[in-house]
């Protein structure tokens, strides 16, 4: 596997093959397509526009995290979509078979930066915000075997906790929690951090807002403590076309040029990730 | 047979195609210049250019809907220098004209911006955008048609391009406002922009946007734009550019047939960007398969032969026809 792939964003229309398409946990799909240009410029922390099904209904593409990617000979021949239903569109996803052509747009967005292999990773994933994780434990693992690999995973209760075995099988550490303590710490997967945080380590977070709001509230503080780490998110607003053409999708980003100190950048070609103290958390509603 | 002619002509602008894309849709229409094969269609609309940058609506800005979606941008944009700074330099390179839409907060500021984009040789016509749903007092100037004449009739002077006129759906009714647009010397109308619609989120007993309103678009809007060009063509003698909820090379013929000179492609970009063009490249292998040699024979076929008699879609449409015409 090549570690060292530079990345490139492009809007793309692709034509994939779907070669597996299971449910791995309770509305929790795991949706294999075969592509090999895609899964060779492929980078971890990037996503794809998914068409759901064919036709116009429902009519915008769906935004979905590069979860795997598939290898055969070596080479990339495929991508992994680790997908939970929510609505028509992921439903719609569910009756995709085998075997049936699937279009999507990508590999789209700015990857993670994966910084060095001295640095202590940690990745903080909530919910199906856990998706880019295999990729990028995947990726770091080719890169370096020894380096120090961290996998904070929280879900609400044992059912929403993902890809934990997975990543535990490539030598992450892994600590999980949830909301009701059916499985490990009960509370919340930013409590975890908590303790690892020390000058030198690198965060890459993915999950709902709220929990990038009081990861942003945490990393504040132990900054001002005299800590110096990075810590990147990825963020999840609604993308109605994910290359940039609509600006539907945007956060508010700090700006010293802007009257109010911020304005609002497109998450899909400026992000999704974003360097944590980029982003106005102040100003984002906390709903999905 | 030949191959097929698809040239159409908005006034003096010669475009290869009848396909352009609708503004807001496509960026500011050089950013993807690399991805798509912009010599495959007739032409790039911008985003609407203000005269200050704008940062635009706090999200959520955009909400799907069955056959189409809600957006609330509010106009978004870098602003007139920004527009310069970043945009213009990267327009001579493109391999079709470009189309700048514009938007004022006054009169004056329309006719400056007129005046100004008048100075680029980048810019083949200028689109007024009289119909922003998403901007407090985005919809006045296109609302009243002694305003429409008169803001038109200024930004021609002052900008010495071919003018189209965007209007709104969200009037009584856009004829007489398309007539004022032709009086006001405009080279062609642009129909139409979104429909008003909102969404609601019950729990929270709430408007999902923060102004409450946005507009409606994509193919759910088809047949009531596609009215609007069919009426309005009828009604005056200027070319119509249809917008709404086109999608393929059969939505694009039936706005010709309706009575479009051109039309403009918006939400359906956002599937894939190269939209436009596989609707142009499919029109022509349409218009091939058909045995039609000339595009322009189609426009406005289905018009019925007296030119004045507008189309009695409904009651409330043949009453509208009879005030426009007064
Ligand atoms: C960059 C990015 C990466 C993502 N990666 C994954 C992933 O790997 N796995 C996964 O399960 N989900 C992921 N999501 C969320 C996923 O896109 C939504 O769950 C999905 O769009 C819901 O569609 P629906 O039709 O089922 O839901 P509906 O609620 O019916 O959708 C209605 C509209 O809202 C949008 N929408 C609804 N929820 C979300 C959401 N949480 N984020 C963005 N848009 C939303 C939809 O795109 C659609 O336009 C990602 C989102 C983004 C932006
Ligand atoms: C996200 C979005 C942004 C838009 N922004 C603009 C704009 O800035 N100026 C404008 O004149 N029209 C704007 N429009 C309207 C479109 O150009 C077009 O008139 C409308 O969407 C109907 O066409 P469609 O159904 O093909 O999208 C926008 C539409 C959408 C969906
Ligand atoms: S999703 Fe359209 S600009 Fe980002």
């Amino acid at each position: 596997m090549n570690a060292t792939c530079s990345s490139t964003s492009s809007a793309q229309m692709r034509v994939g093959i779907v070669t597996g398409n299971v449910e791995v946990a309770p509305d929790c799909w795991r949706l294999e397509i075969r592509c090999p240009e895609f899964a060779r410029s492929a980078t971890p922390g990037q996503f794809l526009m998914l068409r759901c099904r064919q036709g116009l209904d429902p009519l915008l593409s769906r935004a979905f995290s590069i979860c795997d990617l598939i290898y055969e000979g070596g080479e990339p021949v495929g991508l992994v979509v680790l997908q939970v239903v929510i609505g028509v569109g992921t439903l719609a996803l569910t009756k995709r078979v085998v075997g049936e052509e699937i279009g999507f747009l990508g590999p789209l967005g700015n990857p993670y930066d994966l910084g060095t292999p001295d640095e202590h990773m940690i990745m903080v994933a909530g919910g199906i915000g856990a998706a880019p994780f295999l990729y990028v434990a995947r990726f770091l693992r080719a890169r370096s075997a020894e380096q120090r690999l961290t996998y904070l995973v929280g879900g609400r209760n044992k059912d929403f906790v993902y890809l934990a075995d997975e990543i535990a099988a490539l030598g992450c550490d892994v600590q999980i929690a949830t909301d009701d303590g059916s499985l490990g710490h009960q509370g919340y997967v930013t409590q975890l951090l908590d303790p690892l945080l020390a000058s030198g380590v690198r965060v890459l977070a993915c999950g709902p807002n709220p929990m990038f709001k009081s990861l942003a509230s945490l990393v504040e503080q132990k900054r001002a403590e005299g800590l110096e780490f990075a810590c990147q998110v990825s963020t999840e607003e609604s993308m109605p076309c994910g290359y940039g053409a609509c600006a539907g999708c945007v956060v508010p980003l700090r700006s010293d040029n802007h009257p109010d100190g911020f304005r609002y950048g497109k998450s899909c070609v400026e992000g999704p990730v974003f360097p944590v103290e980029a982003i106005r958390w102040d100003l984002i509603r906390s709903i999905h | 047979m030949n191959s097929p002619s698809l040239a159409v002509s908005i006034g003096p602008l010669d475009l290869r195609n009848p396909v352009l894309t609708a503004s807001g849709t496509f960026g500011l229409g050089h950013e993807f210049a690399d991805l798509v094969d912009l010599s495959a269609i007739g032409g790039v609309v911008t985003k609407t250019v203000t005269m200050n940058e704008r940062i635009g609506n706090p999200p959520p800005r955009t909400m799907e809907s069955a056959g189409g979606m809600l957006n609330s941008i509010g106009l978004m944009n870098p602003g007139w220098d920004g527009f310069v700074e970043r945009t213009l330099p990267k327009v001579a390179a493109l391999p079709c004209p470009f189309i700048l839409n514009i938007a004022g907060k006054s009169e004056a500021e329309f006719v400056e911006l007129s005046r100004r984009a008048g100075e680029l040789a980048e810019v083949a016509a200028l689109e007024l955008n009289l119909s922003c749903p998403n901007v407090s007092g985005g919809l006045d100037f296109g609302r009243d048609p002694v305003a429409a004449e008169q803001i038109v009739a200024r930004c021609v002077e002052a900008s010495g391009l071919p003018l189209m006129a965007k209007l709104s759906p969200n009037v009584e009714d856009v004829v007489p406002i398309a007539q004022a647009c032709e009086r006001g010397g405009a080279t062609a109308v642009s129909l139409i922009n979104t429909f008003l619609g909102t969404a609601i989120d019950w729990r929270a007993r709430k408007t999902i946007f923060a102004r409450g309103i946005a507009g409606v678009s994509g193919p759910a809007i088809k047949p009531m734009a596609l009215l609007a060009v069919f009426r309005t063509s009828q009604a005056i003698s200027i070319p119509v550019v249809g917008i709404g909820g086109i999608a393929s090379a059969t939505d694009v013929l039936e706005y010709l047939v309706a009575g479009a000179t051109a039309v403009q492609v918006g939400t359906a970009c956002f599937l894939d960007p190269a939209m436009p063009v596989t609707i142009a490249v499919e029109l022509r292998r349409l218009l091939q398969s058909e045995g039609i040699e000339d595009i322009r024979a189609l426009i406005g076929s289905a018009h019925p032969s007296q030119p004045k008699h507008v189309a009695s879609a409904t009651p409330r449409a043949v009453n509208q026809a009879e005030v426009s015409e007064k």
